[in-house]
Protein backbone atom coordinates (compact mmCIF):
# COMPACT_ATOMS: atom_id res chain seq x y z
CA UNK A 1 0.00 0.00 0.00
CA UNK A 2 2.90 2.14 1.12
CA UNK A 3 4.18 2.42 -2.72
CA UNK A 4 0.58 2.94 -4.34
CA UNK A 5 0.32 6.13 -1.68
CA UNK A 6 3.94 7.55 -2.36
CA UNK A 7 3.00 8.28 -5.92
CA UNK A 8 -0.03 9.92 -4.50
CA UNK A 9 1.35 12.36 -1.90
CA UNK A 10 -0.48 14.81 -3.69
CA UNK A 11 -3.94 13.37 -3.45
CA UNK A 12 -3.15 11.48 0.19
CA UNK A 13 -2.41 15.20 1.79
CA UNK A 14 -5.37 16.67 0.13
CA UNK A 15 -7.97 14.65 2.55
CA UNK A 16 -5.78 15.40 5.58
CA UNK A 17 -4.82 19.11 5.31
CA UNK A 18 -5.51 21.54 7.64
CA UNK A 19 -6.92 23.81 4.89
CA UNK A 20 -9.56 21.63 3.92
CA UNK A 21 -12.24 23.05 5.83
CA UNK A 22 -11.95 26.14 3.47
CA UNK A 23 -14.59 26.94 1.28
CA UNK A 24 -13.40 25.14 -2.06
CA UNK A 25 -14.54 28.16 -4.41
CA UNK A 26 -12.40 30.63 -2.77
CA UNK A 27 -9.16 28.15 -2.69
CA UNK A 28 -9.99 27.94 -6.76
CA UNK A 29 -10.77 31.54 -7.02
CA UNK A 30 -7.84 32.53 -4.87
CA UNK A 31 -5.49 30.25 -7.27
CA UNK A 32 -6.40 31.53 -10.37
CA UNK A 33 -6.18 35.12 -8.79
CA UNK A 34 -2.35 34.08 -7.44
CA UNK A 35 -1.65 32.45 -10.78
CA UNK A 36 -2.38 34.88 -12.55
CA UNK A 37 -1.06 37.82 -10.60
CA UNK A 38 2.46 36.01 -10.84
CA UNK A 39 2.25 34.74 -14.71
CA UNK A 40 0.95 38.43 -15.77
CA UNK A 41 3.45 40.50 -13.83
CA UNK A 42 6.23 38.59 -14.36
CA UNK A 43 7.87 40.24 -11.94
CA UNK A 44 10.80 38.67 -9.28
CA UNK A 45 9.21 40.25 -6.39
CA UNK A 46 5.48 39.45 -6.52
CA UNK A 47 6.77 35.69 -7.40
CA UNK A 48 8.86 35.60 -4.05
CA UNK A 49 6.45 37.39 -2.12
CA UNK A 50 3.54 34.31 -3.81
CA UNK A 51 5.83 31.91 -3.07
CA UNK A 52 6.30 32.51 0.34
CA UNK A 53 2.74 33.18 1.27
CA UNK A 54 1.70 29.89 -0.53
CA UNK A 55 4.49 28.00 1.49
CA UNK A 56 3.88 29.47 4.43
CA UNK A 57 -0.20 28.33 4.06
CA UNK A 58 1.11 24.79 2.79
CA UNK A 59 3.09 24.07 5.60
CA UNK A 60 1.54 25.94 8.60
CA UNK A 61 -2.29 25.74 8.46
CA UNK A 62 -2.33 22.69 5.87
CA UNK A 63 0.35 20.60 8.01
CA UNK A 64 1.91 19.08 5.26
CA UNK A 65 5.93 18.08 6.47
CA UNK A 66 8.56 20.19 5.59
CA UNK A 67 10.77 17.52 3.46
CA UNK A 68 7.26 16.38 1.85
CA UNK A 69 6.88 19.67 0.38
CA UNK A 70 11.28 20.08 -0.63
CA UNK A 71 10.47 16.35 -2.96
CA UNK A 72 7.63 17.73 -4.19
CA UNK A 73 9.01 20.88 -5.16
CA UNK A 74 11.72 18.98 -7.13
CA UNK A 75 9.14 17.42 -9.12
CA UNK A 76 9.30 20.12 -11.80
CA UNK A 77 12.80 21.31 -10.91
CA UNK A 78 14.28 19.86 -13.62
CA UNK A 79 12.21 21.09 -16.73
CA UNK A 80 12.17 24.42 -15.30
CA UNK A 81 15.90 24.56 -15.28
CA UNK A 82 16.70 22.51 -18.86
CA UNK A 83 14.04 25.42 -19.72
CA UNK A 84 16.37 28.35 -18.00
CA UNK A 85 19.09 26.93 -19.59
CA UNK A 86 17.72 27.39 -23.08
CA UNK A 87 16.56 31.15 -22.45
CA UNK A 88 20.03 31.78 -20.80
CA UNK A 89 22.58 30.63 -23.49
CA UNK A 90 22.47 32.17 -26.99
CA UNK A 91 24.94 30.87 -29.51
CA UNK A 92 24.99 34.36 -31.76
CA UNK A 93 26.49 37.38 -30.56
CA UNK A 94 24.88 40.49 -29.08
CA UNK A 95 23.38 42.19 -26.02
CA UNK A 96 25.67 43.16 -22.95
CA UNK A 97 28.10 40.08 -22.87
CA UNK A 98 28.49 38.66 -19.52
CA UNK A 99 30.28 35.51 -20.22
CA UNK A 100 31.48 33.43 -23.67
CA UNK A 101 32.73 30.47 -24.47
CA UNK A 102 34.55 29.44 -27.86
CA UNK A 103 35.71 27.13 -29.75
CA UNK A 104 35.99 26.21 -33.43
CA UNK A 105 32.78 24.28 -33.95
CA UNK A 106 30.35 26.30 -31.05
CA UNK A 107 29.99 29.92 -29.47
CA UNK A 108 28.23 30.17 -26.31
CA UNK A 109 26.84 33.46 -24.96
CA UNK A 110 25.39 35.04 -21.64
CA UNK A 111 24.27 37.93 -21.88
CA UNK A 112 22.80 40.50 -19.00
CA UNK A 113 19.24 39.94 -20.52
CA UNK A 114 19.04 36.54 -20.76
CA UNK A 115 20.20 36.36 -17.30
CA UNK A 116 17.46 38.47 -16.20
CA UNK A 117 14.91 36.79 -18.05
CA UNK A 118 16.15 33.41 -16.92
CA UNK A 119 15.85 34.31 -13.47
CA UNK A 120 12.15 35.85 -13.82
CA UNK A 121 11.59 32.28 -15.95
CA UNK A 122 12.54 30.36 -12.92
CA UNK A 123 11.19 32.32 -10.53
CA UNK A 124 7.61 32.64 -11.94
CA UNK A 125 7.35 29.27 -12.51
CA UNK A 126 8.21 28.15 -9.27
CA UNK A 127 6.20 30.42 -7.68
CA UNK A 128 3.18 29.16 -10.08
CA UNK A 129 3.68 25.39 -8.96
CA UNK A 130 3.72 26.82 -5.62
CA UNK A 131 0.31 28.22 -5.62
CA UNK A 132 -1.06 24.62 -7.63
CA UNK A 133 0.55 23.35 -4.82
CA UNK A 134 -1.61 24.81 -2.25
CA UNK A 135 -4.67 24.40 -4.20
CA UNK A 136 -3.94 20.46 -4.88
CA UNK A 137 -2.41 19.71 -0.85
CA UNK A 138 -5.67 21.11 0.13
CA UNK A 139 -8.63 20.40 -2.17
CA UNK A 140 -9.85 16.98 -2.94
CA UNK A 141 -10.87 15.94 -6.73
CA UNK A 142 -13.89 15.51 -5.77
CA UNK A 143 -14.88 18.75 -4.39
CA UNK A 144 -13.01 20.88 -7.28
CA UNK A 145 -15.63 19.09 -9.95
CA UNK A 146 -18.47 19.74 -7.40
CA UNK A 147 -17.06 23.54 -7.94
CA UNK A 148 -17.35 22.90 -11.93
CA UNK A 149 -20.45 21.02 -11.84
CA UNK A 150 -21.71 24.62 -10.62
CA UNK A 151 -20.23 26.38 -13.32
CA UNK A 152 -22.10 24.18 -15.93
CA UNK A 153 -19.45 22.15 -16.88
CA UNK A 154 -21.38 19.57 -19.26
CA UNK A 155 -22.40 16.78 -16.69
CA UNK A 156 -20.87 13.36 -19.50
CA UNK A 157 -17.47 14.82 -18.97
CA UNK A 158 -18.20 15.57 -15.46
CA UNK A 159 -18.93 11.89 -15.12
CA UNK A 160 -16.13 10.49 -16.80
CA UNK A 161 -13.71 12.58 -14.59
CA UNK A 162 -15.26 10.87 -11.44
CA UNK A 163 -15.19 8.05 -12.92
CA UNK A 164 -11.81 7.98 -14.14
CA UNK A 165 -10.41 9.02 -10.71
CA UNK A 166 -11.58 6.33 -9.25
CA UNK A 167 -10.70 3.73 -11.93
CA UNK A 168 -7.16 4.71 -11.97
CA UNK A 169 -6.65 3.79 -7.75
CA UNK A 170 -8.15 0.47 -9.04
CA UNK A 171 -5.87 0.23 -12.02
CA UNK A 172 -2.92 1.30 -9.76
CA UNK A 173 -3.67 -1.42 -7.20
CA UNK A 174 -4.04 -3.99 -9.83
CA UNK A 175 -1.05 -2.41 -11.44
CA UNK A 176 0.78 -3.11 -7.78
CA UNK A 177 0.10 -6.64 -8.16
CA UNK A 178 1.32 -7.63 -11.00
CA UNK A 179 4.17 -5.97 -10.78
CA UNK A 180 4.87 -8.15 -7.33
CA UNK A 181 3.93 -11.44 -8.94
CA UNK A 182 6.32 -10.53 -11.93
CA UNK A 183 9.03 -9.14 -9.68
CA UNK A 184 8.41 -12.93 -7.94
CA UNK A 185 9.12 -14.76 -10.79
CA UNK A 186 12.37 -12.79 -12.02
CA UNK A 187 10.48 -10.63 -14.48
CA UNK A 188 12.64 -8.05 -13.80
CA UNK A 189 15.63 -9.44 -13.71
CA UNK A 190 17.62 -7.76 -17.12
CA UNK A 191 16.47 -4.70 -19.08
CA UNK A 192 15.45 -6.81 -21.59
CA UNK A 193 13.27 -8.82 -19.82
CA UNK A 194 11.64 -6.19 -17.72
CA UNK A 195 10.70 -4.35 -20.94
CA UNK A 196 8.59 -7.31 -21.92
CA UNK A 197 7.09 -8.03 -18.89
CA UNK A 198 6.37 -4.42 -18.37
CA UNK A 199 4.38 -4.17 -22.07
CA UNK A 200 2.46 -7.48 -21.14
CA UNK A 201 1.64 -6.33 -17.97
CA UNK A 202 -0.07 -3.34 -19.29
CA UNK A 203 -1.86 -5.35 -22.01
CA UNK A 204 -2.86 -7.60 -19.24
CA UNK A 205 -3.95 -4.20 -17.42
CA UNK A 206 -5.85 -3.46 -20.40
CA UNK A 207 -7.90 -6.48 -20.73
CA UNK A 208 -8.62 -6.56 -17.11
CA UNK A 209 -9.60 -3.20 -16.81
CA UNK A 210 -12.56 -3.49 -19.86
CA UNK A 211 -13.70 -6.69 -18.69
CA UNK A 212 -14.05 -4.72 -15.41
CA UNK A 213 -15.90 -1.69 -17.17
CA UNK A 214 -18.66 -4.01 -17.72
CA UNK A 215 -18.87 -5.51 -14.03
CA UNK A 216 -19.09 -1.70 -13.00
CA UNK A 217 -21.27 -0.46 -15.16
CA UNK A 218 -23.83 -3.12 -13.77
CA UNK A 219 -23.36 -2.37 -10.58
CA UNK A 220 -23.64 1.46 -10.65
CA UNK A 221 -27.30 0.40 -12.45
CA UNK A 222 -27.81 -1.54 -9.65
CA UNK A 223 -27.60 1.29 -7.11
CA UNK A 224 -29.96 3.54 -9.48
CA UNK A 225 -27.49 5.26 -11.93
CA UNK A 226 -29.60 6.43 -14.27
CA UNK A 227 -26.92 8.72 -16.40
CA UNK A 228 -26.20 11.42 -13.92
CA UNK A 229 -24.19 10.82 -10.95
CA UNK A 230 -24.60 12.67 -7.92
CA UNK A 231 -22.97 12.84 -4.48
CA UNK A 232 -23.68 14.44 -1.06
CA UNK A 233 -21.43 17.33 -0.57
CA UNK A 234 -20.33 18.79 2.92
CA UNK A 235 -20.82 22.42 3.36
CA UNK A 236 -18.17 24.37 4.13
CA UNK A 237 -19.04 27.88 4.61
CA UNK A 238 -16.46 30.63 4.15
CA UNK A 239 -14.97 32.30 7.29
CA UNK A 240 -14.18 35.95 8.22
CA UNK A 241 -10.19 34.39 8.94
CA UNK A 242 -9.88 32.99 5.28
CA UNK A 243 -11.03 36.22 3.76
CA UNK A 244 -8.44 38.01 5.79
CA UNK A 245 -6.02 35.88 4.44
CA UNK A 246 -6.81 35.63 0.99
CA UNK A 247 -7.76 39.56 1.18
CA UNK A 248 -4.25 40.30 2.81
CA UNK A 249 -2.64 38.42 0.16
CA UNK A 250 -4.57 40.40 -3.00
CA UNK A 251 -4.25 43.60 -1.07
CA UNK A 252 -0.63 43.37 -1.27
CA UNK A 253 -0.42 42.07 -4.64
CA UNK A 254 -2.40 44.88 -5.91
CA UNK A 255 -0.58 47.64 -3.91
CA UNK A 256 2.54 45.95 -5.61
CA UNK A 257 1.39 46.00 -9.29
CA UNK A 258 0.33 49.90 -8.06
CA UNK A 259 3.66 50.62 -6.94
CA UNK A 260 5.30 49.05 -10.32
CA UNK A 261 3.26 51.42 -12.72
CA UNK A 262 3.83 53.98 -10.70
CA UNK A 263 7.06 53.34 -11.18
CA UNK A 264 6.61 53.61 -14.81
CA UNK A 265 4.76 57.10 -14.88
CA UNK A 266 7.53 58.85 -12.68
CA UNK B 1 44.86 29.35 -21.60
CA UNK B 2 45.08 25.69 -20.33
CA UNK B 3 43.26 27.12 -17.16
CA UNK B 4 39.92 28.43 -19.35
CA UNK B 5 40.03 25.06 -21.09
CA UNK B 6 40.00 23.07 -17.52
CA UNK B 7 37.07 25.87 -16.61
CA UNK B 8 34.93 24.95 -20.18
CA UNK B 9 35.93 21.34 -19.30
CA UNK B 10 33.71 21.21 -15.65
CA UNK B 11 31.02 23.27 -17.25
CA UNK B 12 30.48 20.69 -19.89
CA UNK B 13 30.81 18.02 -17.27
CA UNK B 14 28.13 20.15 -15.03
CA UNK B 15 25.93 19.93 -18.01
CA UNK B 16 26.66 16.36 -18.96
CA UNK B 17 25.52 15.46 -15.26
CA UNK B 18 22.80 17.51 -14.55
CA UNK B 19 21.34 14.76 -17.59
CA UNK B 20 22.15 11.88 -16.43
CA UNK B 21 20.92 12.63 -12.92
CA UNK B 22 17.29 13.74 -14.37
CA UNK B 23 14.88 12.24 -11.25
CA UNK B 24 12.30 11.83 -13.65
CA UNK B 25 11.63 12.70 -17.12
CA UNK B 26 8.34 13.67 -18.35
CA UNK B 27 7.12 13.23 -21.96
CA UNK B 28 7.03 17.22 -22.05
CA UNK B 29 4.80 18.48 -19.77
CA UNK B 30 4.88 22.34 -19.94
CA UNK B 31 4.99 22.97 -16.57
CA UNK B 32 2.75 25.85 -14.75
CA UNK B 33 3.65 29.12 -14.57
CA UNK B 34 6.04 28.78 -17.91
CA UNK B 35 3.32 30.75 -20.39
CA UNK B 36 2.05 34.01 -19.99
CA UNK B 37 -1.73 34.88 -20.07
CA UNK B 38 -2.01 35.66 -23.54
CA UNK B 39 -0.01 32.44 -25.18
CA UNK B 40 -2.36 30.46 -22.05
CA UNK B 41 -5.70 31.59 -23.36
CA UNK B 42 -4.20 31.23 -27.31
CA UNK B 43 -3.74 27.74 -27.20
CA UNK B 44 -6.81 26.58 -25.14
CA UNK B 45 -8.75 28.68 -27.80
CA UNK B 46 -7.01 26.61 -30.62
CA UNK B 47 -7.93 23.26 -28.44
CA UNK B 48 -11.30 24.21 -28.57
CA UNK B 49 -12.84 23.24 -32.08
CA UNK B 50 -10.85 19.69 -31.41
CA UNK B 51 -12.58 19.22 -27.69
CA UNK B 52 -16.06 20.05 -29.17
CA UNK B 53 -15.56 17.49 -31.79
CA UNK B 54 -14.61 15.13 -29.06
CA UNK B 55 -17.29 15.82 -27.01
CA UNK B 56 -19.99 15.85 -29.54
CA UNK B 57 -18.54 12.23 -30.45
CA UNK B 58 -18.35 10.65 -27.00
CA UNK B 59 -21.96 12.01 -26.63
CA UNK B 60 -23.14 10.26 -29.42
CA UNK B 61 -21.32 6.96 -29.02
CA UNK B 62 -23.01 7.17 -25.50
CA UNK B 63 -26.64 7.93 -26.57
CA UNK B 64 -26.12 4.26 -28.87
CA UNK B 65 -25.19 2.49 -25.38
CA UNK B 66 -24.82 4.02 -22.56
CA UNK B 67 -22.56 1.23 -21.27
CA UNK B 68 -20.03 3.24 -23.23
CA UNK B 69 -19.55 5.32 -19.93
CA UNK B 70 -17.19 3.27 -18.40
CA UNK B 71 -15.60 1.82 -21.24
CA UNK B 72 -14.08 5.23 -21.71
CA UNK B 73 -13.83 6.13 -18.40
CA UNK B 74 -11.55 2.80 -17.94
CA UNK B 75 -9.95 4.08 -20.82
CA UNK B 76 -9.45 7.41 -19.96
CA UNK B 77 -8.00 5.97 -16.46
CA UNK B 78 -6.08 3.53 -18.39
CA UNK B 79 -4.19 6.27 -20.15
CA UNK B 80 -3.24 7.80 -16.72
CA UNK B 81 -1.98 4.76 -15.11
CA UNK B 82 0.56 4.04 -18.22
CA UNK B 83 1.57 7.28 -18.46
CA UNK B 84 2.42 7.33 -14.38
CA UNK B 85 3.80 4.41 -14.26
CA UNK B 86 8.15 3.97 -14.54
CA UNK B 87 9.40 2.51 -17.40
CA UNK B 88 12.13 -0.29 -16.50
CA UNK B 89 15.54 1.82 -17.64
CA UNK B 90 19.13 1.15 -17.52
CA UNK B 91 20.68 4.09 -16.61
CA UNK B 92 18.10 4.73 -13.34
CA UNK B 93 17.09 7.69 -14.34
CA UNK B 94 12.88 7.16 -14.50
CA UNK B 95 10.87 7.71 -17.35
CA UNK B 96 7.29 7.37 -18.43
CA UNK B 97 5.63 6.59 -21.58
CA UNK B 98 2.35 9.09 -23.00
CA UNK B 99 0.52 6.46 -23.94
CA UNK B 100 -1.08 8.78 -26.30
CA UNK B 101 -0.20 6.52 -29.42
CA UNK B 102 -1.61 3.60 -28.10
CA UNK B 103 -4.70 5.50 -27.10
CA UNK B 104 -5.16 6.98 -30.51
CA UNK B 105 -4.74 3.70 -32.03
CA UNK B 106 -7.59 1.62 -29.64
CA UNK B 107 -9.63 3.79 -29.11
CA UNK B 108 -9.52 6.98 -31.80
CA UNK B 109 -7.79 10.22 -32.18
CA UNK B 110 -11.42 12.24 -30.87
CA UNK B 111 -12.40 10.27 -27.87
CA UNK B 112 -8.66 10.63 -27.21
CA UNK B 113 -8.84 15.08 -27.22
CA UNK B 114 -11.10 14.56 -24.46
CA UNK B 115 -9.96 11.68 -22.55
CA UNK B 116 -6.58 13.39 -23.02
CA UNK B 117 -7.75 16.73 -21.13
CA UNK B 118 -9.02 15.05 -18.34
CA UNK B 119 -5.56 12.61 -17.87
CA UNK B 120 -3.88 16.26 -18.06
CA UNK B 121 -5.57 17.57 -15.58
CA UNK B 122 -5.58 15.11 -12.81
CA UNK B 123 -1.53 14.65 -13.93
CA UNK B 124 -1.46 18.36 -13.13
CA UNK B 125 -3.42 18.38 -9.74
CA UNK B 126 -2.33 14.45 -8.84
CA UNK B 127 1.54 14.30 -9.91
CA UNK B 128 2.20 18.52 -10.74
CA UNK B 129 3.16 17.18 -14.11
CA UNK B 130 1.81 20.19 -16.38
CA UNK B 131 -0.18 22.90 -14.63
CA UNK B 132 -3.66 24.78 -14.85
CA UNK B 133 -2.48 28.10 -17.10
CA UNK B 134 -0.50 25.57 -19.33
CA UNK B 135 -3.35 23.14 -19.48
CA UNK B 136 -4.30 24.88 -23.64
CA UNK B 137 -0.44 23.93 -24.22
CA UNK B 138 -0.22 20.89 -23.35
CA UNK B 139 -3.68 19.64 -24.46
CA UNK B 140 -2.67 20.44 -28.28
CA UNK B 141 0.24 18.76 -27.97
CA UNK B 142 0.00 15.64 -26.16
CA UNK B 143 -4.12 14.91 -26.62
CA UNK B 144 -4.33 16.44 -29.92
CA UNK B 145 -1.25 16.80 -32.42
CA UNK B 146 0.18 13.86 -30.97
CA UNK B 147 -2.42 11.47 -31.45
CA UNK B 148 -4.11 12.89 -34.70
CA UNK B 149 -0.93 12.61 -35.97
CA UNK B 150 -0.61 9.28 -34.71
CA UNK B 151 -3.61 7.76 -36.12
CA UNK B 152 -2.53 9.08 -39.36
CA UNK B 153 0.50 7.20 -40.02
CA UNK B 154 -1.21 3.97 -38.89
CA UNK B 155 -4.26 5.11 -41.48
CA UNK B 156 -1.84 5.15 -43.97
CA UNK B 157 0.40 2.89 -43.60
CA UNK B 158 -2.76 0.18 -43.14
CA UNK B 159 -3.87 1.63 -46.65
CA UNK B 160 0.20 0.82 -47.89
CA UNK B 161 -0.34 -2.48 -46.70
CA UNK B 162 2.56 -1.95 -44.37
CA UNK B 163 3.63 -4.91 -41.62
CA UNK B 164 1.28 -4.15 -38.51
CA UNK B 165 4.32 -4.43 -35.96
CA UNK B 166 6.13 -1.60 -37.95
CA UNK B 167 3.17 0.57 -38.50
CA UNK B 168 1.77 0.75 -35.09
CA UNK B 169 5.61 1.05 -34.09
CA UNK B 170 6.00 4.13 -36.53
CA UNK B 171 2.83 6.09 -35.18
CA UNK B 172 3.47 5.79 -31.81
CA UNK B 173 6.84 6.82 -32.02
CA UNK B 174 6.41 9.61 -34.32
CA UNK B 175 3.25 10.58 -32.60
CA UNK B 176 5.29 10.90 -29.63
CA UNK B 177 8.39 12.35 -31.80
CA UNK B 178 5.83 15.07 -32.92
CA UNK B 179 4.41 15.93 -29.73
CA UNK B 180 7.58 16.77 -28.60
CA UNK B 181 8.56 19.03 -31.57
CA UNK B 182 5.16 21.00 -31.12
CA UNK B 183 5.73 21.23 -27.30
CA UNK B 184 9.73 22.70 -28.23
CA UNK B 185 7.81 24.83 -30.73
CA UNK B 186 4.77 26.20 -27.92
CA UNK B 187 8.63 27.07 -25.58
CA UNK B 188 10.12 29.19 -28.55
CA UNK B 189 7.57 31.06 -29.57
CA UNK B 190 6.90 32.14 -25.47
CA UNK B 191 10.42 32.54 -25.37
CA UNK B 192 12.27 33.34 -28.59
CA UNK B 193 16.53 34.65 -28.92
CA UNK B 194 16.97 37.09 -28.51
CA UNK B 195 18.69 37.12 -31.80
CA UNK B 196 17.44 34.98 -34.71
CA UNK B 197 14.05 34.89 -33.04
CA UNK B 198 11.55 32.01 -32.77
CA UNK B 199 13.43 29.67 -35.18
CA UNK B 200 16.80 29.94 -33.19
CA UNK B 201 14.90 29.23 -30.43
CA UNK B 202 12.92 26.26 -31.70
CA UNK B 203 16.36 24.74 -32.20
CA UNK B 204 17.81 25.69 -29.10
CA UNK B 205 14.96 23.59 -27.03
CA UNK B 206 15.08 20.62 -29.56
CA UNK B 207 18.65 20.41 -28.97
CA UNK B 208 18.36 20.28 -25.54
CA UNK B 209 15.83 17.91 -25.00
CA UNK B 210 16.93 15.92 -28.06
CA UNK B 211 18.84 13.48 -25.44
CA UNK B 212 16.15 12.46 -23.34
CA UNK B 213 12.90 12.53 -25.74
CA UNK B 214 14.36 10.57 -28.75
CA UNK B 215 15.76 7.78 -26.75
CA UNK B 216 11.85 7.92 -24.45
CA UNK B 217 10.30 8.02 -28.12
CA UNK B 218 11.48 4.45 -29.52
CA UNK B 219 10.98 3.10 -25.80
CA UNK B 220 7.50 4.40 -26.32
CA UNK B 221 7.04 2.80 -29.92
CA UNK B 222 8.40 -0.59 -28.85
CA UNK B 223 6.51 -0.83 -26.04
CA UNK B 224 3.58 -0.17 -28.19
CA UNK B 225 4.12 -3.09 -30.25
CA UNK B 226 4.70 -5.39 -27.62
CA UNK B 227 1.38 -4.22 -25.93
CA UNK B 228 -0.35 -4.58 -29.31
CA UNK B 229 0.83 -8.27 -30.21
CA UNK B 230 -0.12 -9.26 -26.58
CA UNK B 231 -3.58 -7.75 -26.85
CA UNK B 232 -4.04 -9.13 -30.49
CA UNK B 233 -3.06 -12.84 -28.87
CA UNK B 234 -5.12 -12.86 -26.03
CA UNK B 235 -7.98 -10.61 -26.36
CA UNK B 236 -9.95 -10.36 -29.53
CA UNK B 237 -13.01 -9.88 -27.65
CA UNK B 238 -12.14 -7.68 -25.21
CA UNK B 239 -10.53 -5.62 -28.49
CA UNK B 240 -13.85 -5.70 -30.06
CA UNK B 241 -15.35 -3.82 -26.99
CA UNK B 242 -12.95 -1.27 -26.71
CA UNK B 243 -12.92 -1.01 -30.71
CA UNK B 244 -15.51 2.02 -30.95
CA UNK B 245 -14.25 2.61 -34.15
CA UNK B 246 -14.21 -1.06 -35.33
CA UNK B 247 -10.56 -1.52 -35.98
CA UNK B 248 -10.50 -4.83 -34.32
CA UNK B 249 -7.22 -6.47 -36.25
CA UNK B 250 -7.97 -9.13 -38.19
Amino acid sequence: MRKIHSYFVIDYYSYRSGLGRWNPLLKIIFTLAALLAVIGTEDIQIAGITFLCMVVLVIKIGKVPLEEYGRLLMVPAVFIATGAIVVLLQFEDGGTLLWKWQNPILEVYITKENLKRASILVAKSFSAVSVLYMLSLSTPIGEILQELKKWHMPSIVLDLMYLIYHYIFILLEINHKQKEAAKARLGYRDWRTAIRTFAKELSNLLILSLQKSNTYFDAMEARGYCGELNFLVEKKPVTISQLLVVGLYLAGIIFLILKKWQGFYL
Amino acid sequence: MLKKKQKNMAVLIVVCLLFSIMPTVNAMHIMEGYLSPGYCIAWGILCFPFLVMGYLNIKRKLKENKRNITLYAMAGAFIFVISSLKIPSVTGSCSHMTGTGLGAILFGPMAVSILGIIVLVFQAILLAHGGLTTLGANTFSMAIAGPLLSFGIYKLCQKLKINRRVSVFLAACLGDLFTYCITSVQLAIAYPSMKGGVLASIGKFLGVFAPTQLPLAVLEGILTVLIMMALETYAKPELMLAGFNKKVPE
